[in-house]
């Protein structure tokens, strides 16, 4: 990664785009403290966290999902949902059971998942797990929630599904980052975007103008079929 | 607390009641069948204590009996040098084993599957030739015979059948309160962390922090199952930190099944059984232990537990 700077808003959906390998998912290690950067720095209200630890990133309000989905698949949906609620609201006094219960049963109604409650996650098909992931990073009570390809490999209606719930997030005052590939995702849901390539940001603005955006066409399609229009 | 409801620790309890009334008259049987459950006992805690390594943080520990061995030449020394009582020995054994299970666990967080593994291995290597050299005090290769017994008051523990009710006790607390432990929010994040490292990372959990835990806690039990064994046995040596020792225990978690609550029990049980039966062929007892594990990796991964459950739902239809 080389020069990359970006400001997020609160309560905005954020959209990174770029051609496989622009560094999209590096950025995200590296926001989210599972890379360290050689140079500069990253600022969350104003404070340092540089170079903190990905729990303590999380502990401060950053809260991630994966590309390749990482639900903890020996566990029920309701367990993984728990064990997010544990971590934030404390081990050894924290929440009763009853309340912890509660309130991960009211996450998992949120992202629609709360008919599969006792089934254990590894049953669950692409869809419904990365909405499992979602439900377990807002567990945390993110501030923000970074969403890596959260409609990667995903059906239309379950794209549709995901969609749906992205949008509940940022109603419910969670500021949302995401990166996409699927167009569709990124103009319906982002408020601002920025377009990667090689480590380098290319272009940023609404989507309509990074879409619209010469070096952002030619980084998808070539140089050779990008056509003066 | 931690998680853990009322109802949970009835209806577990309940259970382990009913095991600890089941096995009541055991020692009408004679004296050799005590002697044999006395030892299921003991290592179904030795391995049941592995199990939290192996089975729920998903840390395979090829060095585990090296714990067991500074439990119970701990104990041992404290009570003949020090003539301190043996049941108090006990638990500073565990205290000891989990002190090495910290200092292991610190450099070992940085390595993961065979890497661990090597230094586990290295660890039990090195424990033991201490105990052997450092004769002045572990009277060397030798081992130290006529350990003093656990003082039962009224009771003369040194009879098997009087010992047993001893060891049944604290087996049953034990299995019962790692139970429990598994079930707790702590149990948990344990199985989280060992589903997925990074993941549990990203929802806030300090994963450094509780893989130690897990080592303090199942290096604890190993010590206190070591010290249980010395002053039961009565004698011990250094060869009980080797690798084979190490195998042995291991061979109980696997075989019963990673990961379960009553898989070391059974696994324990079949491996003490089993050792007795072949006493006969005992050079090729890991050729046996060995055949077994690859068997039930292969066709049981969650091992005689999933039998078990196989046979219980049958019988169930």
């Amino acid at each position: 990664m080389n020069d990359v700077s970006l400001n997020v808003k609160e309560h905005d959906i954020f959209g990174i785009i770029g051609p496989n390998g622009a560094g999209k998912t590096t950025l995200f290690n590296i926001i989210t403290g599972f890379y360290k950067p050689d140079s500069g720095r990253i600022l969350f209200n104003g404070v340092d966290i540089t170079g903190k630890k990905p729990n303590e990133i999380a502990k401060l309000g950053i809260t991630r999902t994966w590309q390749i989905v990482k639900p903890f698949l020996g566990m029920t949906v309701l367990d993984n949902v728990l064990v997010a609620i544990y971590v934030k609201k404390g081990i050894l006094r924290g929440l009763s059971e009853h309340t912890a219960i509660e309130k991960a049963e009211e996450i998992l109604e949120f992202v629609g998942l709360s008919h599969r409650k006792h089934v254990l996650s590894e049953a669950l098909p692409q869809g419904e797990r990365k909405r499992l992931e979602i439900a377990r990073a807002l567990a945390t009570e993110p501030r923000v929630l970074m969403l890596d390809e959260p409609a990667g490999g995903l059906t239309n209606i379950e794209m549709d599904e995901i969609i749906e719930v992205v949008k509940k997030v940022r109603e419910s005052k969670v500021t949302v980052v995401l990166i996409e590939h699927n167009m569709k995702v990124v103009m319906g849901l982002c408020d601002r975007v920025i377009a990667l390539n090689y480590g380098k940001k290319i272009a940023e603005g609404t989507p309509e103008e990074v879409a619209k955006n010469e070096e952002v066409i030619k980084a998808y399609l070539g140089e050779r079929f990008y056509v003066e229009s | 607390m931690l998680g853990i409801t009322r109802q949970t620790i009835t209806k577990d309890g309940k259970y382990y009641i009913l095991l600890f009334i089941a096995l009541l008259p055991l020692p009408l049987a004679g004296d050799y069948v005590t002697h044999i459950a006395i030892m299921i006992m003991i290592y179904s805690v030795t391995s049941a204590s592995l199990n939290i390594l192996v089975g729920y943080t998903g840390r395979l520990s090829l060095g585990h009996a090296a714990f067991f061995a500074i439990g119970s030449y701990t104990s041992t020394l404290l009570s003949m040098n020090l003539a301190l009582n043996p049941w108090l020995g006990i638990i500073v054994g565990g205290l000891l084993a989990a002190l090495f299970g910290l200092v292991l666990g610190i450099p070992s967080l940085r390595l993961k599957g065979p890497y661990l593994a090597i230094s586990t291995l290295g660890f039990g290597i090195i424990v033991q030739l201490l105990l052997i050299n450092l004769d002045w005090l572990t009277r060397g290769p030798i081992g130290i015979p006529n350990i003093p017994p656990l003082p039962g008051g009224m009771i003369d523990l040194k009879i098997k059948s009087n010992f047993f009710y001893v060891a049944l006790t604290v087996f049953i607390l034990i299995i019962f309160l790692l139970g429990l432990l598994i079930k707790s929010r702590v149990g948990k994040i344990l199985i989280a962390i060992r589903e997925d490292e990074d993941a549990a990372l990203s929802i806030g959990i300090n994963v450094s922090l509780f893989k130690i835990f897990a080592f303090i806690v199942s290096t604890f039990f190993a010590g206190v199952s070591g010290g249980l064994y010395a002053h039961y046995l009565r004698y011990i040596s250094p060869a009980m930190s080797a690798l084979s020792e190490s195998i042995h225990i291991l061979s109980m978690t696997i075989i019963g099944g990673i990961g379960t609550t009553i898989g070391p029990l059974l696994g324990a049980t079949l491996i003490t059984i089993l050792q007795e039966v072949l006493r006969p062929y005992l050079e090729y007892r890991y050729l046996i232990y060995g055949s077994l594990i690859i068997v039930v990796m292969k066709y049981f991964p969650s091992g005689m537990h999933a039998l078990l459950q196989v046979i219980i739902k049958g019988v169930r239809k």
